[in-house]
């Protein structure tokens, strides 16, 4: 084999894992590394009953459930494919008395859709169900839709620290939405659905 | 025959300028991918708690509380890739650019004919 024939093997090789490489992280899979739970298990999920899948008919989603954290900057964590949503596991679950959280991407590293594309067009009175471990079915109702800067989102407010939905359940959806901040690579913006338990 | 050789140099040289610029993409993009930063989270640990006010009789009231729930305060998550399309489109488009000519330099030296 000559050497000219084996540097054009070589870069074919190596063309070839950069667009493998770029088309599984791009379209497929969206790493983050989990923050480790405090010592001492103090952390536990506050769910007797977690969710595995979110249907929301009136937007064509019909998703499975991730069971997420934190990561290690201290967000909630972002399912690890752009088709699935993720529930925050140190919350209640939905259904459950206080406010859980179900996040889901708007877009995958291609621009194509993610699961959450769609949610900006979401209005209030849509029914939203969440199908639980046990096989229960959940209903919640939108009562309002709310857009924060990415970096002035009331984090109390949506995670139900803040009182607000403490007196029943309430679920709160969450995505990006925006503009793209390169820097911070991220949209600059947090599009958030509140929505109420309204009966299993 | 000396038209061919020079081809062949020039497509070689064009094959090794787009490996070297997109292996330096590629190598910027994975480095970025690892440094970037999304929006800084805030433990608050806040709970809450609330319990209904007891009755009393004589002397000596008599009182039940519930026990609140408490959540652990993330910062808001990081749902969204799209503003890093364009950078794996040109990615996707320039490996397989080279893959391409790569392949049929090969066909090439080995005489088939397209």
């Amino acid at each position: 084999m000559t050497m000219k024939r084996l540097a054009v093997i070589v870069m074919i090789a190596a063309a070839a894992a950069v667009f493998t490489a770029t088309a599984i992280r791009a379209a497929w899979y969206a790493p983050e590394e989990p923050q480790a739970p405090p010592s001492g298990g103090a952390v536990a999920a506050l769910a007797d009953d977690p969710p595995v899948r979110l249907v929301i008919p009136a937007l064509h989603i019909d998703a499975g459930v991730q069971d997420l954290g934190m990561n290690a900057k201290g967000n909630m964590m972002a399912p690890s494919t752009f088709t699935d949503v993720g529930w925050y596991d140190r919350g209640p679950a939905p259904g459950s008395s206080g406010t859980a959280v179900i996040d889901g991407h708007v877009d995958n590293g291609l621009g194509l859709a993610g699961v959450f594309r769609n949610l900006a067009s979401i209005a209030t009175g849509t029914d939203i169900y969440v199908r639980t471990r046990s096989g229960a079915t959940r209903r919640f109702v939108v009562i309002r839709i709310e857009s924060y800067p990415y970096d002035a989102a009331p984090a109390s407010l949506i995670f139900g620290a803040g009182g607000e939905a403490a007196a029943g359940a309430a679920l709160n959806l969450i995505t990006c939405e925006g503009t793209w901040v390169p820097g911070g690579d991220t949209y600059d913006h947090r599009l958030v659905v509140f929505s109420t338990y309204v009966g299993s | 025959m000396k038209r061919i050789q020079t081809m062949n140099r020039s497509i070689k040289l064009f094959a090794l300028a787009l490996v070297l610029v997109f292996g330096a993409v590629g190598f910027m993009t994975f480095a970025h991918a690892q440094t970037s930063t999304g929006a800084t989270g805030t433990d608050l640990g806040t709970g809450t708690a609330s319990g209904t006010t007891g009755v009393g009789v004589g002397t000596t009231g008599t009182g039940t509380g519930t026990t609140g729930t408490s959540t652990t305060v993330p910062g808001v998550p990081n749902t969204g890739a799209g503003g890093a399309a364009p950078l794996n489109w040109v990615l996707l488009a320039g490996s397989s650019a080279v893959i391409g000519v790569g392949v049929l330099y090969l066909l090439k030296e080995r005489g088939v004919r397209a």
